[in-house]
């Protein structure tokens, strides 16, 4: 299946929590949380990105 | 030619083992093709394809559907006839077949060009086309919009022609990552039509091809009809997986673009379109939103651990002070002496 989804869902996920400790509507601890939340979700998309292996397969 | 001389008979009947140059070589077909009179003065009746033109000339392939033939008419000639071609133009051609030895080709140089009308080749292209479009099959609402981040790239063309090499290269140039599925189709001449919709219908089949490219490199209009056929526009439009046609030419009317869901003028440009860049992706989207991540994130803890500071800042202004010089301990101690001196001679102890 295509990736468009995994990616989409993960980078909008991000925007949010920006959005969350732009808004600061969290305490420290909570904000770190955030924060380590969306390093995680952005090395999911690399890894998402460099799935595969570039076969080619060909039918009669 | 029974008293031929030996010159004449050596052109035609040259010594066994002889090396000629391409350009010899060339130079004795010319002679042959000059010198039968069966190629000269000949007419021939056929439908105009591929017309271009230049000041010097016309170049088109006269075609009948089953075979073709180059030509070219010059362009002063041409200025003095009451002829109008364009691609489809039935035409009855007289003229000479003339050999060009440079280029190793053969021509027809008419100089008289009779108009018969429409051809049938073209009218029934025209004619399908409207139908089609009545139908409904070259709406944007039927188009469907391919992902950007395919796993696996269904390829319909042929196995041994450059256009699958171009597309292939051209997916892995974007994204090494994705697979390619080739499915080998015949797409030229009359097993075309089925051949490229069997392959549509076969990848369209496979759950895990998220898109489908159709195509071929580039060929005469004669090459290119089985993408106007009836067959090819049905599976394209009938597939639940998005299709996007590469088929190399310049002409935007053949009926397979008209009903993909993207139409790109070449394998290598559909190769292109169908993945994503993926360094691209990765410096236009993901690491800007590292950065913003990061720098938020910094802002933050900042904010935060300023306000901490200040808080506890507050607390130790708040707090009681510590022990209190000796001297006013004492000063508190000869207060309590002189209560209880008092207290005593008001009680009248002392």
């Amino acid at each position: 299946m295509a990736n468009d989804a995994e990616i989409h869902d993960r980078l909008s996920r991000v925007e949010e929590i920006i959005g969350q400790l732009d808004a600061d509507e969290c305490d420290l601890e909570e904000g770190t949380q955030l924060h380590e939340e969306g390093q995680e979700l952005l090395a999911e998309v690399r890894e998402i990105l460099d799935e595969g292996s570039g076969e080619v397969v060909e039918l009669e | 030619m029974a008293d031929a001389s030996d010159a004449d008979r050596q052109a035609v009947e040259p010594d066994a083992g002889e090396v000629l140059s391409v350009s010899q070589l060339n130079d004795r077909i010319a002679s042959v093709v000059q010198d039968t009179p069966a190629l000269n003065s000949v007419r021939c009746i056929g439908e105009v394809t591929d017309l271009h033109q230049n000041s010097t000339a016309l170049y088109f392939t006269l075609t009948d559907g089953d075979a073709e033939l180059p030509c070219l008419l010059w362009a002063n000639r041409y200025r003095e006839m009451d002829a109008d071609l364009e691609d489809g133009t039935e035409v009855i051609l007289e003229g000479d077949i003339d050999y060009w030895v440079e280029g190793g080709k053969i021509d027809l140089k008419p100089w008289e060009v009779i108009v018969v009308g429409y051809g049938d080749q073209a009218a029934a292209v025209e004619r399908l086309r409207s139908e089609l479009e009545e139908r409904g099959w070259f709406e944007d609402e039927q188009k469907q919009q391919p992902p950007a981040f395919p796993e696996r790239v269904g390829v319909v063309t042929s196995l041994r022609g450059d256009a699958r090499y171009d597309i292939q290269n051209a997916i892995h140039e974007q994204d090494p990552t994705a697979d390619i599925l080739v499915k080998d189709a015949t797409v030229q001449g009359s097993e075309a039509p089925t051949s490229i919709a069997n392959g549509i219908h076969h990848l369209d089949r496979s759950e895990d091809v998220d898109a489908i490219i159709v195509g071929r490199g580039g060929g005469s209009d004669s090459n290119l009809q089985a993408f106007n056929t009836e067959r090819v526009a049905e599976a394209i439009i009938t597939s639940n997986t998005p299709i996007v046609t590469a088929i190399g030419h310049t002409d935007d009317r053949l009926i397979a673009d008209q009903v993909a869901d993207i139409a790109t003028i070449t394998p290598t440009a559909a190769g292109e379109y169908i993945v994503n860049s993926r360094e691209e992706f990765l410096a236009s989207e993901v690491k800007p939103l590292e950065q913003h991540l990061e720098a938020e994130y910094e802002t933050f803890q900042q904010e935060h651990e300023h306000e901490q500071e200040l808080a506890e800042a507050v607390g130790e202004a708040a707090a009681p002070e510590g022990v209190a010089p000796v001297y006013y301990k004492a000063a508190i101690a000869v207060l309590l002496l002189l209560l209880l001196l008092i207290t005593g001679l008001w009680l009248g102890v002392i």
